[in-house]
């Protein structure tokens, strides 16, 4: 969303000004955000039971071992591989995978298909635009179907042979 | 997660323009799930009390992959000389060679995607177990 206007911004009035304006929006958004978020009152007690909050209690690390102890013998080692461990592991590989495609986006337009850099931002902006809204309707989706089964799964209909000719009508 | 690996395992590889793009918009529409997702599975799955130490934990492994994830997909990529080629002859081939190379790395971003799928089908299938029924709309 902000890349074209970014564009727009720096080649009409040059980068030190597309940058005072970025920091002046910036300021106005979050000035009312500031206003709306509430200090919890007791959150800065002292005390054992506050200050250790955030670290990881062994109780929750040992619901599967969190890091999967691959010293032990093989039957061993399979027991303790349950959620947690698991779902360090597919966060990591999720992570890594979703960077993937935001970063090359650009560049595999650029080297690869032949549009120009300008239509390759553009492109990125689509794909963050559409990103945003599916945020929100996979959420709703989350709330009809299960909210992890939506997010294993990740439902779409976008496969279809109907739809790759409905992009091919819109980008002519 | 299962079908934003196999969308990037179909839709980029072979990659004309109109291929290129809806492979943007369904890649946006499926990657959205995780990032909205994870929050509040983490809740469910782990209880509210523990939330925060495992979301702070959670998000800190993210990071990680992400940090390896990009530089690993360069490295496949190679360098590329970018310019313009000496003879038609030469562009095509290292257009070709390009393309092969950028195939490389769509496959190994539907492999970690369709990893990381598998790893969370896991998830609910032993969450299911710690609970001790199974349910369909969990």
């Amino acid at each position: 969303m902000l890349s074209p206007v970014m564009r727009i911004l720096i080649s009409k009035l040059g980068i030190g000004w597309a940058l005072r304006i970025l920091g002046l929006w910036n300021l106005a958004v979050g000035i009312p955000v500031s206003f709306v978020v509430k200090k919890r009152d007791g959150m800065f007690i002292a005390g054992e039971g506050q200050r250790g909050r955030t670290r990881l209690p062994m109780s929750v690390a040992k619901r599967g071992a969190y890091i999967w102890q691959v010293g032990r013998n093989f039957c061993e080692a399979t027991a303790p591989l349950s959620d947690t461990s698991v779902q360090a592991i597919g966060a990591f590989l999720q992570a890594g995978g979703n960077v993937v495609p935001t970063y090359f986006l650009t560049t595999y337009s650029v080297a690869v298909l032949g549009y120009s850099p300008g239509t390759a931002s553009l492109l990125l902006a689509i794909s963050n635009a559409v990103n945003s809204v599916a945020r929100v309707s996979m959420g709703v989706l989350a709330d009809r179907a299960g909210r992890q089964n939506t997010m294993v799964i990740s439902v779409s209909r976008l496969r279809t042979p109907s739809n790759l000719r409905t992009q091919r009508i819109l980008c002519r | 997660m299962i079908l934003s690996g196999v969308s990037v395992f179909a839709l980029w590889p072979a990659a004309a323009r109109e291929q290129f793009i809806a492979f943007i918009v369904a890649y946006g529409i499926l990657a959205g799930g995780y990032n909205a997702l994870l929050p509040t599975t983490i809740a469910e799955v782990y209880g509210v009390a523990h939330y925060t130490s495992v979301n702070a934990s959670i998000y800190c492994i993210r990071g990680l992959g992400a940090l390896f994830g990009a530089p690993l997909a360069g490295v496949i990529l190679g360098s590329h000389q970018r310019g313009i080629p000496a003879t038609p002859m030469a562009s095509e081939l290292s257009a070709k060679m390009l393309q092969r190379k950028y195939n490389l790395v769509a496959f190994y971003d539907a492999a970690l995607l369709l990893a990381a799928g598998l790893a969370f089908a896991y998830v609910r299938w032993s969450d299911a177990r710690y609970r001790g029924r199974w349910s369909w709309k969990a």
